[in-house]
């Protein structure tokens, strides 16, 4: 067929009246191309000569689903909602239940001690994006010394930590929550002296500084949820009781509720001096009145 | 153009001229030869004698029951009923009354509490004396002041209507431990209450247990400093009064640091003292304020033998 006759042919075509439209139906999403290299149009099926011309059909009723295979027109069907992914044994957010603490803590609402929401706590908790750190902490264990005498003795020390951590998923999603949290935490505590007869007189304890990285696996939504920490980072301290001091590595592994308190397991690894600390971790709004009042009764009875 | 003629006819041939009148609908005609048959008409049916009724049933018959359409399917009086059955209040509170200082005291009301308790008590302390010398132990009446964070998570609750109360609560705690001569111990343990009744002043059974260790105190040089000292053990139990207050009794052993290898001036003895004091939430002022003048009163007046 000549080309400069398929525009007439398809002006006469489409003004036909067309009986698939009269009955309701969708129109086919394509019809075959004419030549093989030119564009598919989505043309009607030719119309049956033999069919009596019909009266003009009323107007069809507005197709609600898409054909198959073609977006085209109509209403697309609303997909479902994918669920968050948090769901798990573990992640499941408070059961539904009847009852509650008449005074306890509110289900619903920013968490305690923050601001925008959640966007920063002063206390750390499930609904965090991100929140501050300070606690005060005590520990006893054991420093392993590796002289020739191979001695471990007893160890104690107290500590004050602070710093920052995030959820990075929490800000990424508005309506979501994700168990990982991520921070940088810096810490300074006294401990006992070393074990060494000749340190006595060079240091009558060991300061530690440390800077770890922090990750957090929240293993509950709940107000006040456990979490997992695990700390990463360096330490700074003596060695066998030395003035000078020196470089090692840090890793601590703590079970916290929320930001309230929690008990912790941490080593610092030296050159040849590790100590291995258990203890329990307070937030600092606890522990600040504790640490005033050991102060002020020592003060008071003139110990310092 | 001449073979489209053709073509063009055709499809003109196809455009609406004047539609022709459609004609209606008629029901198909039967097939010759055959009558037509059509649907039998229903034989009236001969009126049923009335059954008798007994003359009782004209007296006593009870209103139909009116059963409600939809939810909640149990009225009040069924549930009264089932309250009655399971032992139930059968008047179960709708609203309940709001602790004092919040929920940072702890009462049966609250969910999860962190307290900050203080503790001043007598105590009767006791170190090992000479090793060589059989029996040789130092005793001396002290004082104990001790603070301590406690989380108190609720582990066992009842519930009336829909109000939940803590029965038995149960947490990590640390804190702080001092007496005289400077000493002064750090402690880590859990500490747990049973409640005997959901009021205010409810009475309660408190009961901690914890490792006790030395932080600071006079170390071998003569200096108020970090000292070391070997773990102990500590417990107490206490009959309290809501979350304000408790009267406790408990004790303390510390145990020798002694080993062969250990150098002298790191050796310590056993040690240890027993306890009776108060211990109550520093947030109502007189247990914070005890302690501390416990604290600076025994630092200055008691020295240990």
């Amino acid at each position: 067929m000549p080309a400069p006759c398929l525009p007439v042919l398809l002006a006469l075509v489409a003004s036909a009246p067309d009986p698939s439209v009269a009955a309701g139906a969708a129109v086919p999403a394509s019809a075959p191309a004419t030549n093989e290299g030119e564009e598919a149009l989505p043309l009607p099926p030719p119309a049956d000569v033999s069919t009596t011309p019909a009266p003009e059909p009323p107007p069809a009723e507005p197709v609600l689903a898409a054909p198959t295979g073609s977006m085209s027109f109509g209403t697309a069907p609303l997909a479902a909602k994918k669920p968050p992914p948090e769901h798990g044994p573990f992640f499941a957010g408070e059961p539904v239940s009847d009852t509650a603490f008449a005074n306890g803590p509110r289900r619903v609402g920013p968490p305690r001690f923050s601001v925008g929401r959640g966007a920063f706590c002063f206390v750390d908790d499930s609904g965090c994006k991100a929140s501050l750190v300070l606690t005060a902490d005590v520990g006893v264990g054991v420093n392993i010394v590796s002289l020739p005498t191979r001695l471990d003795v007893p160890f104690s020390q107290y500590t004050f930590r602070g710093g920052v951590v995030f959820k990075p998923m929490l800000r990424l999603r508005d309506d979501g929550w994700h168990p990982w949290g991520v921070g940088l935490v810096g810490s300074w505590s006294r401990g006992t002296a070393a074990p060494t007869s000749k340190s006595a007189l060079e240091s009558e304890h060991t300061d530690t500084w440390r800077v770890a990285l922090v990750n957090q696996l929240w293993l509950s939504k709940k107000r006040n949820g456990f979490h997992l920490d695990l700390d990463l980072g360096i330490v700074r301290s003596n060695v066998l009781g030395s003035p000078g001091k020196f470089y090692g590595s840090h890793a601590g592994l703590s079970a916290n509720w929320g930001g309230l308190g929690g008990l912790f397991l941490s080593t610092d690894l030296l050159d040849r001096d590790t100590r291995i600390i258990f203890g329990f971790r307070g937030n600092g709004i606890a522990a600040a009145p504790v640490i005033a009042m050991v102060l002020l009764g020592l003060l008071a009875g003139g110990a310092l | 153009m001449s073979l489209l003629a053709p073509v063009l006819a055709i499809l003109l041939a196809q455009q609406p001229g004047t539609p022709a009148p459609l004609e209606q609908p008629t029901a198909p005609e039967p097939p010759p030869g055959r009558q037509a048959i059509g649907p039998l008409a229903a034989e009236p049916l001969p009126e049923p004698e009335p059954a008798p009724v007994p003359e009782d049933s004209l007296v006593t018959a009870p209103p139909a029951r009116v059963e409600p359409a939809g939810p909640p399917f149990y009225s009040a009086a069924d549930m009264a009923t089932l309250r009655q059955r399971h032992g139930l209040d059968p008047n179960p509170p709708t609203s309940e009354r709001k602790p004092v200082f919040r929920c940072w005291v702890a009462d049966p009301t609250c969910g999860l509490v962190v307290e900050i308790n203080a503790t001043s008590a007598f105590a009767y302390r006791a170190r090992q004396g000479k090793v060589t010398d059989t029996g040789d132990i130092i005793k001396w009446n002290s004082a104990r002041v001790q603070y301590d964070v406690w989380v108190s998570i609720p582990t066992m609750t009842e519930s009336r209507g829909k109000i939940r109360y803590t029965r038995l609560s149960l947490g990590p705690k640390g804190g702080v431990v001092a007496s005289d001569s400077k000493d002064i111990w750090g402690n880590v343990g859990i500490a747990g209450r049973y409640w005997f009744s959901r009021k205010r002043f409810a009475p309660n059974l408190e009961f901690t247990s914890a490792l006790v260790f030395k932080v600071a105190g006079i170390n071998r040089n003569g200096n108020f400093d970090s000292a070391r000292g070997p773990l102990g053990f500590t417990a107490d139990v206490g009959i309290g009064i809501g979350g304000f207050g408790s009267i406790i009794v408990g004790g303390q052993f510390d145990s020798p640091l002694a080993r062969e290898d250990i150098p002298d001036v790191e050796r310590t003895q056993g040690s240890g003292m027993f306890y009776i004091g108060f211990r109550g939430n520093i947030l109502w002022g007189l247990p914070a304020a005890a302690a501390v003048g416990t604290h600076a009163a025994a630092t200055r007046q008691i020295k240990a033998p």
